[in-house]
């Protein structure tokens, strides 16, 4: 029998039973509807989730350290041990000179308290703005990306070296009272700003000062801040190395910029960005915070010119023995995390199949009752046992791939409805457009077919068996 | 066609029921064999185990040098779709399906392409006269007519060897008049036709040789001119 054959004949039959075969393909698309519809969330989720680190400028950066990182799992950026290398102002030169490289810094990053003296009803009064970090970048450092991401004023340029001047993040100036609020984050009756607003013009030219809270060895000269204020310290971390001495240091920067801390993908926001030369001064006062520190850099941050480069350069600073990470191995490290959230929610929704299943294996007894004759003469004219058998399985996986073909397109467009709510809700409250929690992958899609088939192949197996095993007399007979 | 010792025991819960007893028989080729006899003798289970639809309990048969008593399931699929052409008292036909579908059911099991299966199925049903019924179901047919679609599609694989069950007890004289002449043209040109009937003058008029079964043993044999002496009443 050909195939083509046994497909009409099973098709036919299923169309000759539309109630019962509507009522049992049904189960399907239930089952299969809701696998699609989990999975995809779970999916969907995940795309989110990299998409909000997924910013141009994170795609196109290797992190570099002294020693190799570890990328799995469980201990996701960790020193694998091994010789340190160093990292210097030699190497990042070293660094420049790889071709499709564009930038090199070093990561300089501190912890500090944002402060602002205002005038208020004529008393002058310091305003805190809470902590944030300190972020000390180069001029070939400032991409398309972070300019896009200014709001107001500008960056630092070879004309305009400024001595130190600083580009503050709106929303930390908005939460001190300075300048106007983001779109979402204004309060009734405040207008959100756009690019360019002119509310912020009051904040350029401002002085803020930043207060640094830092470690240094137990007799080692203070550090020579401009304020220094508690030459004993204040609290130390716990944890913090019993022989350093937390010395605090005030430094002051004028503002010469106004940027969006959402729109750049750096894991580091809210961040104050002061030019490096300034950064290296500050962890120059930090000293070598109790002589454990490795002489050299801790990161550096190695800018490609194109992100279809970054694997490629990341490959050669790691076979020159550094320690390098990408977006792409958090990427995986999420990955790791929602295959487990996908399994869970794929298991849960299978359990709408199991019962499909039993659907399945009535609707096929049943048939294979009412055509008892006809399998009978079937047998008399030549059948093959093994061409029952394929006659009855095709039927039951037809069952299961309709059920799936709707399940899925189902699931699929209930999942795009929740998303064009969602997407409607988010930006009615101005916040970025094409959110989506539910996607369909093409793995998705064809994996539940797949399933689907072969869990109404399984439900066939048997009363297909039964089918087979007829006695042609008796079957004859019946009826 | 050599039969020796065919045996065919039924087991109904503890009783055993014998069907048909040590037959001894050899059936020609091109033969036009009758099998008479009343209700229950065996004749149905003869005619099943001669088509390798049924299995003997003792005994052998062979088929031009194939043993059906020792063949696999396959093999008798095989003997049944080359070798055997079935007609039954209850047509048998698959409702779902059209008079012309019905006929191209044996060559689907015979892997024959469709176009090839449909002409000579169009011919088969020309030639039993329904040509322009080929698109009726079994149902929108006269029991006749029925028959007939029957018949053309015993004859869809060209086998040596058709099997009749009562093809006319279903139908009234004249119809089944036709069905016979039918038959006898069929073993005019060359099939061994088997025609299992309760109907004695009719086998005494078409078949070339004919028995009566009785209680699953051969009671007379017209090949053989005296009677046996009857072992029973
Ligand atoms: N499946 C079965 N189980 C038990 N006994 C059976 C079975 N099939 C047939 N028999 C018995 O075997 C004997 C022969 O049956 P068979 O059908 O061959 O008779 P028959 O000559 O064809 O009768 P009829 O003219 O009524 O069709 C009968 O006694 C019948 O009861
Ligand atoms: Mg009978």
């Amino acid at each position: 029998m050909r195939v083509a054959d046994a497909f009409r004949y099973s098709l036919g039959n299923l169309a000759r039973q539309k109630l019962r075969t509507f009522l049992t393909v049904f189960g399907v698309i239930v089952g299969t509807g809701a696998i699609v519809l989990m999975v995809s969330l779970g999916i969907g989720l995940q795309e989110q989730t990299i998409s909000f680190f997924n910013k141009v400028d994170i795609l196109t950066t290797v992190t570099v350290f002294p020693q190799k990182r570890s990328t799995s799992f469980m201990s996701f950026g960790k020193p694998v041990g091994g010789a340190p290398m160093k990292l210097d102002d030699a190497v990042i030169e070293e660094f420049k000179a790889i071709p499709g490289v564009q930038a090199v810094f070093p990561n300089l990053n501190l912890n500090g308290r944002l402060m602002i003296d205002k005038v208020e009803d004529g008393k002058k009064k310091t305003v805190n703005g809470g902590f944030i970090v300190y972020l000390g970048l180069p001029q070939d450092a400032l991409t398309p990306l972070y300019r896009d991401a200014l709001l107001a004023g500008n960056y630092w340029s070879e004309e305009n070296p400024a001595e130190h001047c600083a580009v503050v993040p709106a929303d930390t100036l908005y939460d001190m009272g300075l300048g106007p609020p983001l779109a979402g984050k204004q309060k009734p009756g405040e207008t959100p700003a756009a690019k360019g607003d002119p509310r912020w013009k009051d904040v350029l030219g401002l002085e803020v000062k930043i207060q640094f809270n830092m470690a240094v060895a137990k007799g080692e000269p203070p550090a020579k801040g401009e304020d220094e204020k508690d030459p004993e310290g204040g609290p130390k971390d716990p944890g913090e190395d019993p022989e350093t001495v937390t010395k605090r240091v005030t430094k002051r920067f004028k503002i010469i910029g106004v940027y969006d801390s959402a729109n750049i993908g750096n894991p580091f926001v809210p961040a104050v960005f002061v030019p490096l030369e300034q950064g290296k001064e500050l962890m120059k006062m930090r000293g070598t915070r109790g002589g454990t520190a490795e002489p050299g850099y801790q990161q550096v941050m190695v800018k490609v010119k194109d992100a279809s480069r970054t694997d490629e350069i990341r490959r050669e600073l790691d076979a020159r023995g550094y320690g390098t990470l990408t977006f792409q191995d958090v990427v995986e490290v999420i990955g790791y995390v929602f295959v487990t959230l996908k399994a869970v929610l794929g298991a849960v929704a299978s359990i709408g199949l199991i019962v499909a299943f039993f659907g399945i294996a009535n609707t096929m007894i049943m048939a294979i009752l009412e055509r008892t004759r006809e399998i009978g003469i079937m047998k008399a004219l030549g059948a093959r046992n093994s061409e029952i058998r394929r006659l009855f399985i095709v039927e039951a996986a037809a069952i299961g791939g309709l059920g799936a073909l709707f399940g899925i397109g189902g699931g699929w467009a209930i999942g795009k409805g929740f998303n064009l709510v969602t997407a409607w809700f988010v930006v009615k409250r101005g916040g970025p457009e094409n959110v989506h929690l539910f996607s369909v992958s093409p793995w998705l899609a064809g994996g539940t077919l797949t399933f689907a088939i072969f869990v109404a192949v399984i439900a066939g197996l048997y009363p297909a068996w039964r089918a087979s095993r007829l006695d042609p007399v008796a079957a004859l007979r019946s009826l | 066609m050599i039969l020796r010792g065919l045996t065919r025991v039924y087991r109904m819960g503890d009783a055993l029921v014998t069907a048909l007893d040590r037959l001894d028989l050899e059936i020609g080729r091109g033969a036009f064999f009758g099998v008479v006899g009343r209700s229950g003798s065996g004749k149905s289970t003869f005619l099943n185990l001669l088509g390798g639809l049924d299995t003997a309990s003792a005994g052998t048969i062979e088929v031009d040098g194939m043993a059906l008593t020792a063949a696999s399931q396959d093999a008798l699929a095989k003997y049944r779709r080359e070798k055997v052409g079935f007609i039954f008292q209850q047509f048998n036909l698959i409702q779902s399906m059209s008079a012309l579908q019905n006929v191209e059911m044996p060559l689907v099991f015979a892997n024959v392409p469709p176009a090839e299966r449909r002409k000579r199925a169009e011919e088969l049903l020309d030639r039993v006269g329904l040509g322009p019924r080929r698109k009726h179901r079994p149902t929108e047919l006269s029991g006749g007519e029925q028959q007939r679609v029957a018949i053309a599609r015993s004859l869809a694989n060209r086998p040596a060897i058709l099997l009749a069950d009562e093809p006319t007890g279903n139908l009234d004289s004249a119809t089944a008049a036709s069905v016979t002449e039918l038959l006898k043209q069929m073993n005019r040109e060359g099939q061994t036709v088997i025609l299992v009937t309760h109907d004695r003058p009719m086998a005494e008029a078409v078949c070339s040789r004919f028995i009566e079964l009785r209680d699953g043993r051969v009671l007379t044999d017209s090949a053989v001119p005296v009677p046996q002496p009857t072992t029973g009443a």
